[in-house]
């Protein structure tokens, strides 16, 4: 299916993604803003497994918020990937709250210059389920930037997997990389395993990565724990709140 | 600068790069077999079980196939390489430096290693090709039980404490290259500090390759019991032929309870070594492993420092150097597997990649299910030179309990204008002003080092930084 934008969109556009096997391509003019939100067919147990390719043309503003609530029978797997052309500005927001097995790759390739492609990944991992994400900003046109952040929290006895990948190559002087992951693990038989990497093949670029694991900070769970706040509430209190990123765009 | 009094002020690519002449090496044949290993374990006069470990690690190599993974290592030809050759007759070395064979001194002396001796250090091994030719230890450890030898004699001396630590923390299976080196090792340090002993000066040990097509394999045991405190310097070189050495050495350290031992290595291999080390520390209960390195020589380095935190409240630190020039690759890190309970680890990992260099930092850290309140942290910073030179960072965490804290950084990027053009606006030459700031970059690290061998360090670096502005 193509989805196909030639001038702005005020309202969000949404997209169902549906059961089974499918294929999304957007493709958005060069100037064009769009929202795009994708949901999923209210079905019982379902099986996806879903390719997203985005092409945004010159200055164009693209936000794609993913929101995947499956029930826990279902199992989740895509593949997103861009194509980012000059001055665009892309933004992926997906959060992942449901499936038994979800499972992703998000692959930004800026091709033109003084471009922006961010992602934004949130997972909740708890039960028995297993989620895994691998995130790669790709560079090959010089001075753009890109911002990835995944941010996941692991209980039950769920398994939690976040790889991240910056890369830029020797034609993309001036990008300007970031790349932040960040696991609470919140249980004793959860567990979280974290990839982040650089692949820096020229020398005027900036480029980090950070990545923690870690459980709720017990002093902040005192702190509050000690103002009358029961424990359990201030533990919850504490997962929200590192899960809250900026929601706003542009 | 104070630079010129310093032992190692005169160095200088030549010194290293400097070939002796390796008569003796006609009578040493190239590439390995069966026969070969039944040869050096013979010729060692080993008994049965060392043969036996030897035999079982030459299968291990034949079955294993090469790693999967890091930079290219097909252009290394075994057949090409002379896996045990001696330079001086007498077993174990001399113990007196004026007995060394001239040429084998003349060596040494240019790389200022007696002198250092007599200036910093408690104890000096150095290792020719195969096989130790001097070992001092000052008397004063030497009466506290301190042994520190050549490990071929360690053998013959102490076969009951080499039988128990060998090869118990790098398993001759482990990878293509520990089976191999466990097959031809020769020579190496057998470091013993007994209970309570705290050695107050660095012990040093130098390994020269010194011909062509040479390949070392030293193995270096160090065991500290409980309550031991010590430090110990690697120092490696070998001249520049243009054909293929390979340096695949070992190094185990078993560190007791509530003690504390530094390793610490300067490696400056030719440009056209492989260098394939395995090092590996098991550390016991409320015991210290510090891992600090150097890394500026080899064509290609594959060299992962590991601790192994077993023992409840044990602590390591991974500190580390990569400069990758033309035609290098500096595939460096640290694993660390945390095991205990309350155990915690820094790493930190500074490279440098110039010239189309390629420096990658492959780190692997895995907190273990019932290592409860582990704490790490993982630093990498990586300069970038030029437009064609490379750095990748690759780390890998596996984190299976709740109650760990583990942090990762990195950042990659390149020298700061504002700074170079700070000093050149005060009349400091580019090229120095660069050397300048990569010294600051690596500073952290370097002051770790005795003095003496931070002077060596900041020395090489300028080495290296030499004709980087076209």
């Amino acid at each position: 299916m193509i989805l196909e934008f030639n001038s702005s969109k005020d309202l969000p556009v949404r997209h169902i993604i549906p059961n089974g096997e499918s294929d999304l391509r957007v493709e958005v003019a060069d100037g064009v803003n769009v929202v795009l939100v994708e949901a999923f067919a209210e079905d019982p147990a379902q099986s996806i497994n879903y390719s997203h390719h985005l092409i945004a043309g010159k200055n164009s503003e693209v936000l794609v918020v993913t929101i995947q609530n499956l029930n826990a029978e279902s199992t989740y797997s895509e593949t997103r990937t861009s194509e980012i052309h000059e001055s665009a500005k892309v933004r992926w927001l997906n959060i992942q709250l449901g499936a038994k097995l979800a499972q992703g790759t998000m692959h930004h390739h800026v091709v033109g210059s003084q471009a922006q492609a961010d992602m934004d990944l949130i997972c909740k991992a708890d039960d028995q389920r297993s989620i895994q994400f691998t995130l790669t900003n790709r560079f090959t046109a010089p001075h753009s930037a890109g911002q990835m952040i995944a941010k996941g929290a692991a209980s039950g006895s769920a398994k939690l997997g976040m790889h991240g990948c910056i890369q830029i190559d020797q034609s993309a002087s001036g990008t300007d990389g970031y790349l932040r992951q960040d696991t609470l693990l919140l249980s004793e038989k959860a567990s979280a395993s974290a990839m982040p990497s650089l692949k820096i093949d020229t020398n005027d670029v900036k480029a980090a990565h950070s990545a923690s694991v870690a459980n709720v900070d017990e002093s902040a769970l005192f702190y509050m724990a000690s103002r009358g706040l029961p424990k359990d509430d201030a533990r919850q209190l504490l997962v929200q709140g590192f899960k809250r990123i900026t929601w706003a765009f542009g | 600068m104070s630079e010129d009094k310093a032992i190692f002020g005169d160095l200088n690519r030549d010194t290293f790069d400097h070939q002796d002449p390796a008569d003796y090496m006609k009578k040493f044949r190239k590439g390995i077999s069966e026969e070969l290993v039944r040869h050096i374990s013979a010729d060692k006069n080993e008994p049965e079980w060392m043969l036996e470990h030897r035999l079982k690690a030459f299968k291990y190599f034949v079955e294993r196939a090469m790693p999967s993974f890091g930079p290219d290592l097909s252009k290394l030809n075994f057949d090409e390489i002379c896996f045990f050759a001696k330079a001086a007759d007498k077993k174990g070395g001399y113990e007196n430096w004026d007995e060394v064979p001239e040429y084998i001194k003349n060596t040494f002396d240019r790389l200022g290693i007696p002198e250092a001796e007599r200036k910093v250090l408690a104890g000096v091994g150095a290792q020719y090709e195969s096989e130790a030719v001097y070992h001092s230890l000052e008397k004063e450890w030497k009466d506290q039980g301190v042994i520190f030898t050549d490990l071929d004699i360690a053998l013959q001396e102490h076969p009951d404490l080499v039988q128990k630590y060998f090869m118990k923390c790098v398993p001759a299976n482990d990878h293509k290259f520990a089976a191999l080196h466990g097959a031809v090792w020769s020579g190496g340090t057998f470091l013993y500090i007994p209970k309570g002993v705290k050695l107050e000066k660095p012990l040093q040990s130098y390994f020269r390759m010194n011909a062509m097509g040479m390949g070392q394999f030293e193995h270096t045991l160090i065991i500290i019991e409980d309550e031991a405190e010590g430090h110990y310097i690697e120092g490696c070189s070998a001249p520049k032929y243009g054909a293929n050495a390979l340096h695949a050495g070992c190094v185990e350290v078993f560190v007791g309870q509530n003690a504390k031992f530094r390793y610490s290595s300067v490696e400056n291999w030719s440009k056209d070594t492989y260098n394939l080390n395995t090092k590996r520390a098991i550390v016991e209960a409320g015991s210290r492993m510090e891992w600090v390195g150097g890394n500026m020589g080899s064509g290609v380095t594959m060299l992962y420092p590991c601790s192994i935190l077993k023992g409840d409240g044990s602590h390591a630190d991974h500190l580390g150097i990569a400069f990758a020039n033309a035609d290098q690759i500096q595939d460096t890190g640290a694993k660390v597997f945390h095991i205990g309970k309350n155990t915690s680890s820094k790493v930190v990992m500074k490279s440098i990649s110039k010239a189309g260099g390629k420096s990658v930092y492959r780190g692997d850290l895995k907190i273990s299910k019932q290592a409860s309140d582990a704490i790490s942290s993982v630093e990498c910073d990586a300069l970038i030179l030029d437009p064609i030179s490379i750095s990748d960072t690759i780390p890998n965490i596996k984190v299976d309990n709740h109650s760990a804290t583990i942090s990762h950084e990195a950042t990659v990027g390149r020298i700061n204008e504002d700074d170079l053009f700070y000093l050149t606006s005060r009349g400091i030459p580019m090229e120095q002003a660069q050397a300048m700031i990569v010294n600051g970059f690596i500073h952290p690290i370097v002051r770790e080092l005795p003095m003496e061998y931070a002077v060596e360090m900041n020395r090489l670096i300028e080495l290296e930084m030499e004709g980087s502005v076209g």
